[in-house]
C-alpha cells in the first residue's frame, strides 16, 4: 500500500468515526455531547431601585427558543426537547448566586405555558427586577447588584440578548448573549453535559 | 336641580377645554415649529414645568419638516398628539438620510393653555416594549401555580414562591395555610386575593438538611363564594436541577454531598469541532 493511499484511507475512517458520532450524538449542529440543554453566557446585568417603582438601572433578558427554523437549518438528528423551561444562574459581584427557573406562566411576558416552558418561535422576556423578587433577592434601595449570569435552556436551541437600561442617561446597550449565531458558527447555545 | 345645573356647567367647563381642538392644533404648530428650528430655549415655555428638566436634558433629533396626524382625548384634560416627523437621529448612518416617523406626545390643559408631558425614559415606560403590549389574563377560575413549590438549594434567600391567581369575578380569602413549621417559616403575608388579580404567598425553608430535592408538602384553604376549597400544593426543597449539575459538572454523588459553603465554578466547555483533514493531492 503506497503512502498516499494509507492517508487516504486514515482520512476515511476518521471522517467516517466522527460522522458517526455525530449522527448518534450530536447536538444542535455540535459533536460531543447531548442537547437536551444548553448554556448561554450573559455578560452583564445591573440593577438599582432609588426608590419605590423607579429603577435607576434595569436589566431586560430575552431568550429565544429558534427551533422554529425553516426545514433544511436545523440537523436531522440529534434534538431531544424541542420545548423546555429557562433557569438563570446569576453571580452577583460579590459572588452571590441567585437562582431562578422558570416554572408557570407568572414571571415575564406571559409566552410561556402553564408548567413554564417555552415552546419553537417563542421568546420569553424578563426584567431582571421580577427575577429579584421571586427569589426575594433585591438589593437594598440605592444599592447596585450587578454581574454575569448562565442561562440554561432546557431544549435544543437558543438564543439572548441582555439590554441594560440606564434611564437617568438616556442610555440602553444591549449585549448578544454568547455564543451568537454568526456566519461560520451556527450554533444555539453550548450544549450542556450533565455528568 | 341646583346640584345637577352645578355638575353640569362644571362637566362642560372640563370638556369644553379638550373640545377646542383650534387652540390645541395651535399650540402643537408653535411648538413644532420651534422645535424644527432648533430653538429648544422658545420651546420651553410649551412645556409642563414639573417636565422642563427633562425636557433640556433629553436629545433630539434633526427636525426638517413636521405635520399634524391627529388627536386622542385620554381624559378630561388631556390629550395624545400624534405627529409625523421628518427626522435625522442620532447615531443612525447619515446615508439613510430623514425618516419619516410618528410620534405620539401627551398634552395637558392647565389655567395657562395647553403644555406638553415629557416622558423620561425608564423601564416601566419601556414596559411595552419588554413585553410585547401583552398583558396577562387570567383564567376564570381560582387556581395556584406552579403545581409545586420549589425552594433552590443554591440560593441565600431559601424561599420559594406560588401564586394564587383569582380569575373569578369575586374575591376569595386565605382561611388557613398548613405546612411543617419545624422546616418552614410564611415569606409573605396574604388574605384577600381581590376578582382578577393574583397574590403570591412565599415561603422559606429554615432547616439545616443537606440532602437534595426533599419533599414536603403545604394545605391551604381558600373560601371563595362561601364555600371552602383545599388545595394541596407539594413542596420540593433542597432543589437542584439537572441544569445546575451541567453547569457546575456535578456528578450526582458530588451533588448529593454538595453543602450549601462550597465554592461552585462553571465547567461549560465550548464542545470542539473535529478538525477536518486537509485535502490530499494527487501527485
Amino acid at each position: 500500500m503506497s503512502k498516499l493511499r494509507a492517508i487516504v484511507l486514515f482520512t476515511m475512517v476518521i471522517g467516517v468515526a466522527f460522522g458517526t458520532a455525530a449522527a448518534s450524538d450530536t447536538p444542535f449542529l455540535q459533536a460531543d455531547g447531548t442537547t437536551e440543554q444548553v448554556a448561554l453566557f450573559v455578560p452583564f446585568v445591573a440593577f438599582m431601585d432609588h426608590e419605590e417603582d423607579v429603577n435607576d438601572i434595569s436589566t431586560a433578558l430575552s431568550v429565544s427558543n429558534i427551533l422554529a427554523a425553516p426545514e433544511g437549518i436545523l440537523p436531522e438528528q440529534g434534538l431531544g426537547n424541542d420545548k423546555g423551561s429557562i433557569e438563570i444562574y446569576l453571580f452577583t459581584s460579590n459572588g452571590e448566586l441567585i437562582v431562578f427557573e422558570t416554572e408557570d406562566n407568572s414571571v415575564g411576558n406571559f409566552v410561556l405555558d402553564d408548567d413554564g416552558q417555552l415552546a419553537p418561535g417563542r421568546t420569553w422576556q424578563v426584567q431582571i427586577k421580577d427575577i429579584l423578587e421571586a427569589t426575594d433577592s433585591l438589593p437594598p434601595v440605592g444599592e447596585v447588584l450587578s454581574g454575569y449570569a448562565w442561562v440554561i435552556a432546557n431544549f435544543d436551541a437558543a438564543q439572548g440578548t441582555s439590554t441594560i437600561f440606564y434611564p437617568s442617561f438616556g442610555f440602553a446597550q444591549g449585549l448578544s448573549m454568547q455564543p451568537t449565531i454568526t456566519a461560520d458558527n451556527i450554533q444555539g447555545g453550548i450544549p450542556v453535559v450533565v455528568p | 336641580m341646583s346640584l345637577f345645573i352645578l355638575l353640569s356647567v362644571f362637566a362642560f367647563s372640563i370638556s369644553a377645554d379638550v373640545s377646542n381642538p383650534q387652540e390645541l392644533r395651535d399650540t402643537v404648530t408653535a411648538y413644532w415649529d420651534l422645535m424644527v428650528r432648533n430653538d429648544k430655549a422658545s420651546a420651553l415655555k410649551f412645556v409642563l414645568e414639573s417636565c422642563r428638566n427633562d425636557f433640556i436634558n433629553r436629545d433630539e433629533p434633526k427636525v426638517k419638516a413636521w405635520r399634524y396626524i391627529g388627536d386622542q382625548p385620554i381624559n378630561e384634560r388631556e390629550v395624545e398628539v400624534t405627529v409625523e416627523l421628518e427626522a435625522l437621529f442620532k447615531g443612525a448612518p447619515i446615508s439613510a438620510g430623514f425618516q419619516k416617523m410618528e410620534k405620539r406626545e401627551t398634552w395637558i390643559r392647565d389655567e395657562n393653555g395647553w403644555k406638553l408631558k415629557v416622558t423620561k425614559p425608564s423601564p416601566s415606560s419601556l414596559a411595552a416594549v419588554l413585553t410585547g403590549g401583552r398583558t396577562e389574563t387570567l383564567p376564570s377560575v381560582l387556581q395556584i401555580t406552579p403545581s409545586t413549590l420549589r425552594i433552590q438549594f443554591l440560593n441565600k434567600s431559601q424561599v420559594g414562591r406560588v401564586t394564587i391567581q383569582n380569575g373569578t369575578e369575586s374575591p376569595a380569602e386565605i382561611v388557613s395555610v398548613k405546612f411543617d413549621e419545624s422546616r418552614f417559616e410564611l415569606a409573605s403575608e396574604a388574605h384577600m386575593i381581590q376578582a382578577g388579580e393574583k397574590v403570591p404567598l412565599a415561603l422559606r425553608y429554615k432547616g439545616t438538611e443537606n440532602d437534595k430535592n426533599l419533599q414536603s408538602s403545604m394545605s391551604l384553604v381558600l373560601k371563595h363564594d362561601g364555600q371552602e376549597k383545599l388545595f394541596q400544593i407539594p413542596i420540593v426543597y433542597n432543589y437542584l436541577s439537572e441544569g445546575a449539575r451541567g453547569l457546575f459538572g456535578l456528578t450526582e454523588e458530588q451533588a448529593r454531598d454538595l453543602k450549601r459553603t462550597d465554592k461552585l465554578r462553571p465547567v461549560i466547555r465550548q464542545p470542539v469541532k473535529p478538525v477536518e483533514p486537509p485535502p490530499v493531492n494527487e501527485p
